[in-house]
């Protein structure tokens, strides 16, 4: 448990100044907060087969270097997320926090035309009465969610969540999707940003 | 002042703002003048019934309801529009699907509309992208510093006491069950008298006890050893366990205490042996040192430490008696009690019982061709007629027995004919109950008798995992044949984590 994040006060990169800062509890980010931001940037490596490494390289686009100085550090930061398997049971710093929000709302812009297109052809399939994955490229962007959701999440610890079947781990990706979408608006990273602590502070 | 137009066009979404300018901080050379007056605002959403529309009035509230309609799609946490505004707001949006998103508004300005009717409200369906784009327009219209610049998102969190979130509640109920057990068992403890201690009579000094006379009262301290004798006389007068199976249980259990807890130090010089009686529960009641040597070095077993003195009136109801022997290399050999060897000290063991102890016979050669003549005649199976104890023959007569220490009733079979012949009906009434699914990580071990009808007589863990697991496997819920006396087959049964099942004869197929 970090009382006082060092980065918190010193070092803020500017970019992560568009982010107000909410008054939370010890000041990090709750533990919705930890697994949305994961699961959103796991649903941007089912996008993006890269995305992994895509992810790393705009670090240093953005002026984050300060805040992820490598790999191990993202990898440590993302298993902030409890239903991690290798759960790190370390908290997750504002700053930490909005640099993920920043980065992953930066990698959903470039995708906008790919997730406006999935979530239409969603809709269409379910205006026809279709499942998701009767469209190939759902299909192909739910398989890999699941198979990257499955092999690193503790579908165990994440039962009261509900993700025990294929079909909710579906239904959990064609969401995110979603999200992502709005991730991709003008305002959209402040929207995301503020949601994330919504119920959370007093 | 200068009628000014904005508009802010998304593939689903267009969103059209009339206003005016502030002719006193106008600068004729702004090619984009800032509006800051909001006369009309029209949204276009591809309805039917054309855009829907309104005054500065309605557009705040659609901005407000579609702002933190966004923010809810996001969270999926609820905030009553309410907490904003007291005002009844003219635009609210619902979420009706995964895809489907109401939005509801009143017609602002229709003549029709009297003030004192409630105002007509049309609904709209939203789908996800339709959504979106009316979001991004008003994102584009907050973030366009050209137009009512004054104007922001505030965006906010939903603060904690709005949001009872279903996933608290789902946490908090194992939690709520949790503290209620507790306190009921609390309760219950409660409720309970509280017990009357009553101090043991043997404990106290001085006072002569009926079962216990001499040592208790003239010595309140004894040793472990010179009481565990007392014990043994004591002990004498309770019954024998007889039951072969309850003997072979509980012979299984002491090794298991006594292998675990022995750590020679080093000291022993050769093996010591003692006479050790287990009560019914397994509990070491008494033992006994074999001689001097053994007495000596009680220290250096674990007896002492699991020895469990009866109190006068929590007798064990029955014992049964084994010969223990401690090597100095650390092991430790565990024999029922024979009458040969016991013969004058006790009633345990009798002529009942049928166990044939392998050191006492240690003076039957293994092979018969060795004492031919105590055998009339070189017969592969090894009789106890051969046996110098005559003590043995009567009950055990001809029927062969083996040189374990197999309590089978009566005797074991050996013929490799018939022990072919039970092997797949055992393996076929063990595979049909076996309906578990292993929850065990190594093999298990039985020991497995089965009379000649093909019949369970009983059976016995051969390993630690066995014993722990035994309520895993069909055993205990095979019918048991009783009172077997023509004798039993012994078959190895092992249960493999992977579910599967092998039998195999105890002593192979080839024993003679």
């Amino acid at each position: 448990m970090q009382l006082s994040n060092p980065l918190d006060s010193i070092d803020s990169p500017v970019i992560l100044d568009s982010l107000p800062t909410p008054t939370v509890p010890e000041g990090v980010c709750p533990r919705r907060a930890r697994m949305q931001i994961d699961l959103l940037l796991l649903a941007i490596e089912a996008l993006d087969a890269n995305g992994a490494e895509t992810i790393l390289a705009v670090v240093d686009e953005l002026g984050l270097g300060s805040v992820i100085s490598d790999r191990v550090t993202l990898w440590r930061m993302r298993s902030s997320n409890p239903m991690r398997k290798l759960n790190q049971r370390r908290s997750l710093s504002l700053v930490e926090g909005k640099s993920l929000v920043v980065i992953l709302c930066y990698l959903a812009r470039r995708l906008t035309v790919v997730l406006r297109q999935l979530v239409l052809s969603q809709q269409q399939l379910a205006e026809k009465g279709q499942v998701a994955t009767d469209d190939f490229y759902l299909a192909a962007y739910v398989d890999r969610f699941r198979s990257n959701f499955t092999s690193r999440m503790n579908i165990k610890r994440g039962t009261d969540l509900g993700y025990e079947t294929p079909e909710a781990i579906n239904e959990l990706a064609l969401d995110l999707l979603a999200q992502l979408l709005f991730c991709t608006g003008t305002s959209g990273m402040q929207r995301l940003w503020v949601s994330l602590f919504d119920g959370e502070v007093s | 002042m200068t009628r000014i137009q904005r508009q802010y066009s998304l593939p689903n979404c267009t969103l059209i703002l009339d206003g005016m300018d502030d002719p006193t901080q106008a600068n004729p050379m702004d090619l984009r003048p800032v509006m800051t007056l909001l006369l009309n605002a029209e949204c276009h959403l591809g309805s039917a019934n054309g855009p829907i529309a309104g005054g500065r009035e309605f557009f705040e509230s659609l901005v407000t309801a579609v702002s933190l309609y966004a923010q809810e799609f996001l969270s999926k946490i609820h905030l009553p529009k309410h907490v904003y505004s007291d005002k009844p707001a003219m635009v609210q949006m619902k979420r009706l699907g995964d895809n489907v998103h109401e939005l509801s508004y009143q017609r602002a300005g229709d003549p029709s509309q009297s003030s004192t009717q409630l105002p007509k409200s049309e609904t709209l369906n939203l789908t996800t992208v339709q959504l979106f784009d009316l979001v991004e327009a008003i994102d584009q219209f907050v973030a366009d510093t050209q137009t009512l610049p004054f104007w922001s998102l505030n965006l906010a969190p939903v603060p904690k006491k709005f949001a009872p979130t279903a996933a608290f509640g789902k946490q908090a109920i194992p939690a709520a069950i949790g503290l209620s057990g507790l306190a009921l068992t609390a309760l219950g403890i409660f409720m309970l008298p509280i017990p009357n201690v009553k101090q043991p009579d043997d404990l106290r000094p001085g006072t002569p006890n009926a079962a216990v006379p001499a040592p208790v009262a003239s010595a309140p301290s004894t040793s472990p050893s010179a009481a565990s004798e007392q014990i043994q006389n004591d002990l004498s007068a309770v019954a024998p366990i007889q039951d072969p199976a309850e003997i072979s249980r509980l012979q299984g259990g002491l090794n298991d205490k006594l292998s675990a807890q022995f750590k020679p130090s080093g000291k022993l010089t050769g093996p010591i042996e003692y006479r050790v009686s287990v009560g019914k529960d397994g509990t070491v009641v008494g033992f006994q040192p074999k001689d001097e040597l053994s007495r000596m070095a009680t220290g250096e077993t674990p007896l002492p430490g699991l020895l469990m003195v009866p109190t006068s009136d929590k007798k064990p109801e029955a014992i049964a008696d084994y010969r223990v022997v401690f090597t100095p290399d650390g092991k430790v050999e565990v024999q029922p009690w024979t009458q040969t060897t016991a013969a004058g000290s006790s009633t345990v063991g009798s002529a009942a019982n049928p166990t044939v102890n392998p050191t006492a016979s240690s003076t039957i050669s293994p092979t018969p061709n060795i004492t031919p003549s105590a055998t009339p005649e070189p017969t592969p199976i090894a009789s106890p007629s051969a046996s110098p104890s005559p003590t043995l023959s009567p009950t055990i007569g001809a029927t062969a027995v083996s040189p374990s220490t197999a309590p089978g009733q009566g005797g074991e079979i050996t013929e490799s004919a018939t022990i072919e012949a039970l092997q797949p009906n055992l393996y076929e009434q063990i595979d049909r109950a076996w309906k578990k699914s292993p929850t065990f990580n190594e093999d298990l071990k039985y020991r497995v008798r089965i009379g000649k009808d093909g019949k369970v007589v009983s059976y016995e863990a051969d390993n630690r995992a066995a014993r722990d697991y035994e309520n895993d496997t069909p055993l205990p819920t095979l019918p048991k044949a009783k009172d077997n006396n023509e004798g039993t087959a012994s078959f190895k049964v092992v249960f493999k984590p992977s579910g599967r099942l092998e039998i195999n004869p105890w002593f192979g197929y080839n024993k003679p």
